[in-house]
């Protein structure tokens, strides 16, 4: 876990500062409407459907037990008591009042947090995979280069005003948790022949409503040049990518209008006038990140006897087996606490459970949790010899849920309950989807397959992305849905078919069910995954079911 | 943006390219060089410490393009006064400092207001606003 220095206390300080000044310019008038935009943006402030809705930054996932008791507090006293988890590792409050905003961002940045560049046209937040420094099969923990790209990127005085947003991921595994093929640009740490660990760098990949997998740009950058060259990428795409329709001015237009080759060797001719000595922020190197990560070890290990009846050892094992991980550290292992339960909204934890889980990472995983891609929080390290009693606590409190990974494992948009662009609902589709699938037997035996929701083109729910994806389109004012087919996120990463028409409100969730229980009839065995069912047998014959 | 009167020895980007490539500079002996925000990294050519100054027409404050031009002047290693005008809000001073640029000339109804010459008090904490200054007319400065 990253502890700020100084500078950064300082520098989100003073940001609260100017946004209260900013703030009181616009209540006052002195700031018209269109002056304050890009300002609020730029500190992740939309105005929603019903109220101003602030989106918090968790880079790469990562918070602390305090910060955690910090959001709680935040969605007590200015919220309606919870919060919603995004799938970029951030955190939503969508009722609040625009005065009280610099408070708000006071209190955040009491526990070294902030929401600066969340939303607007600038680099947002660093995202990562969510078992970064924990899976034994990554080459490097990529969290330290997330944090020096964190510092480099926030405020950086070149790249406020982008054409459009510009979103990064990184993940240091060969198994993409992190969807980076998706992103603006995804780095890979990798390691080459000769055996350095460098980057792989891909750019312009991104979903709405050109969905686009990025392509490749440079096979191996040192680790030296990251800045540098993020900083080369950034310049060519702030000139020259379009500033006249905004549905076209994301970088992959510009990749794709230009050419790949054309698009690197302008990089390239602007990374060569730049060396590490001409960054504008050179109080940024990875040793210095480095120095401030703070080690989970020593971890508390509480050893007590556990006793559990036969049922409960069922029930338990399923837990162990769908909601935790073995870790690269013998002996402990990663527990996922699903926000997928279908009694509410895919993502959203109450202030009194917020308090509970850093209770329960303060006593087994040395005060950490991580939030996910997938819109779930995990506890990276737990000692196994407390995860009996780690989960009667969660069962206790309904947070036990074993469905990481299964149909009930929804990814969502906020849709129509919150956004002001949404086409149609897609949280209570995602609610009735995964109330036809209550069984845990059932749950268990269907095994990984991930629907993904959106209430618009814009794709926040990735449905492009989702074996199952659900986009949610305005038909002469009714709700209708179109379904896709065989997308997928992971490092093949792949957009989804189109299975036929949309269907409306009443029969999107039989649909869902439809195909998903056409799958269990057709696969060969258990082993077949959904993928590789419909590759074999075909979208054609899942259009039958769903059209007849 | 408007109709500025610089000064007689002004020349534009493009223009000033085809003669760098040209090999007429030598010739010429303008003061002042003015890049608009949308010209294309190539015509950042030549060389360029022959201008005592050069301005970069910005568009919109929300066009983020004249940063870039601004770091990447400075980037080619030219050492005169670079200045910026256009639709500015002070809220952007400091990061504007830090590309490179020297000031801001404020224009009102297509004419120059005025100057922001960025100082120290921009490159501090970013929460510094300075106020306009009517100081020097472009063409004294
Ligand atoms: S996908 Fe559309 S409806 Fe859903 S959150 Fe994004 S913009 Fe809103």
């Amino acid at each position: 876990m990253y502890n700020y220095s100084s500078n950064d206390q300082q520098l989100v300080d003073q940001r609260v500062f100017q946004f209260r000044d900013q703030t009181r310019r616009f209540l006052a008038g002195e700031l018209s409407e269109e002056q304050f935009r890009p300002l609020r943006l730029m500190n992740g402030l939309y105005i929603q459907r019903h109220a101003p809705m602030l989106r918090v930054a968790i880079p790469y996932g990562e918070l602390s037990s305090r910060q955690l008791r910090g959001l709680a507090s935040i969605a007590e006293t200015y919220d309606r008591g919870f919060g919603h988890f995004t799938t970029r590792q951030n955190i939503q409050f969508n009722w609040l009042k625009l005065e009280q905003v610099p408070d708000i961002l006071e209190e955040l940045a009491g526990v070294q947090m902030h929401a600066i560049q969340t939303s607007g046209s600038c680099i947002r937040n660093i995202t990562c995979d969510h078992l970064a420094g924990i899976d034994a099969a990554e080459v490097e923990d990529p969290r330290p280069w997330c944090e020096l790209v964190r510092q480099w990127s926030t405020m950086h005085p070149e790249f406020q005003y982008l054409p459009r947003k510009f979103k990064i991921a990184f993940t240091g595994s060969s198994t993409d948790r992190a969807a980076t093929m998706a992103h603006d640009i995804g780095l890979k740490l990798i390691s080459n022949s000769a055996g350095e660990t460098g980057f792989e760098v891909h750019v312009g990949g991104g979903l709405g409503r050109t969905p686009v997998v990025a392509r490749k740009i440079k096979a191996f950058l040192p680790k030296s040049d990251l800045l540098t060259y993020l900083e080369a990428i950034l310049r060519v795409y702030n000139l020259n990518g379009r500033r006249d329709n905004k549905y076209k001015s994301r970088i992959k237009i510009l990749v794709k209008a230009i050419g790949l080759d054309a698009f690197r060797g302008q990089v390239e001719l602007v990374f060569q006038n730049l060396n590490p000595n001409t960054l504008l922020n050179e109080n940024i190197d990875i040793s210095t990140v480095k120095s401030r990560f703070r080690s989970v070890f020593p971890l508390p290990v509480n050893l007590v006897s556990n006793k559990l009846s036969a049922e409960k050892h069922k029930t338990f094992s399923r837990w162990l087996e769908n909601n935790t991980l073995a870790t690269k550290f013998n002996s402990y292992r990663s527990v996922y606490i699903s926000l997928k339960n279908p009694d509410r909204p895919p993502g959203d934890l109450t202030a009194g459970e917020m308090r509970f889980i850093a209770q329960l990472a303060d006593k087994y995983s040395g005060s950490l949790i991580r939030t996910t891609h997938t819109q779930n929080l995990l506890l990276p390290l737990v000692h196994e010899s407390d995860l009996v009693r780690l989960w009667q606590a969660l069962t206790e409190a309904n947070l036990s849920i074993a469905n990481i990974g299964t149909v009930q494992d929804v990814i969502c948009c906020p849709g129509l309950d919150f956004c002001s662009l949404a086409n149609t609902t897609s949280i209570p589709i995602a609610q009735e989807i995964q109330n036809r699938f209550r069984d845990p037997d059932e749950l268990h035996a269907l095994g990984d397959i991930q629907i993904k929701i959106s209430g618009c083109m814009n794709a926040c729910g990735h449905h492009h992305i989702g074996h199952i994806g659900i986009l949610g389109v305005d038909k002469r004012g009714e709700e209708w849905f179109q379904i896709t087919l065989g997308g997928r996120a992971d490092r093949s990463l792949k957009i989804g078919e189109r299975l036929g028409p949309a269907v409306d409100r009443n029969s999107i969730a039989s649909a869902v069910e439809s195909i998903v229980r056409h799958y269990l009839r057709s696969r060969i065995d258990q082993g077949e995954h959904f993928l590789g069912t419909l590759n074999r047998i075909g979208i054609d014959s899942f259009k039958e079911v769903v059209y007849g | 943006m408007g109709n500025f009167e610089f000064s007689e020895n002004t020349i534009g980007a493009s223009e000033w390219f085809e003669l760098s490539r040209e090999g007429g500079c030598d010739e010429l002996n303008p003061g002042v060089l003015v890049v608009a925000a949308n010209s294309v990294l190539e015509f950042l050519a030549g060389p360029l410490n022959r201008f005592e100054r050069i301005v970069v027409t910005s568009g919109d404050f929300n066009d983020g393009r004249f940063f870039s031009i601004g770091r990447q002047i400075r980037l080619l290693g030219y050492s005169g006064r670079l200045t910026v005008v256009g639709n500015i809000l002070p809220d952007q001073y400091t990061a504007l400092r830090s590309c490179g640029f020297d000031d801001v000339l404020i224009c009102e109804d297509s004419a120059i207001g005025g100057i922001v010459v960025l100082d120290q008090a921009h490159a501090l904490a970013g929460v510094e606003y300075a106020v306009p200054r009517n100081l020097e007319h472009f063409s004294e400065a």
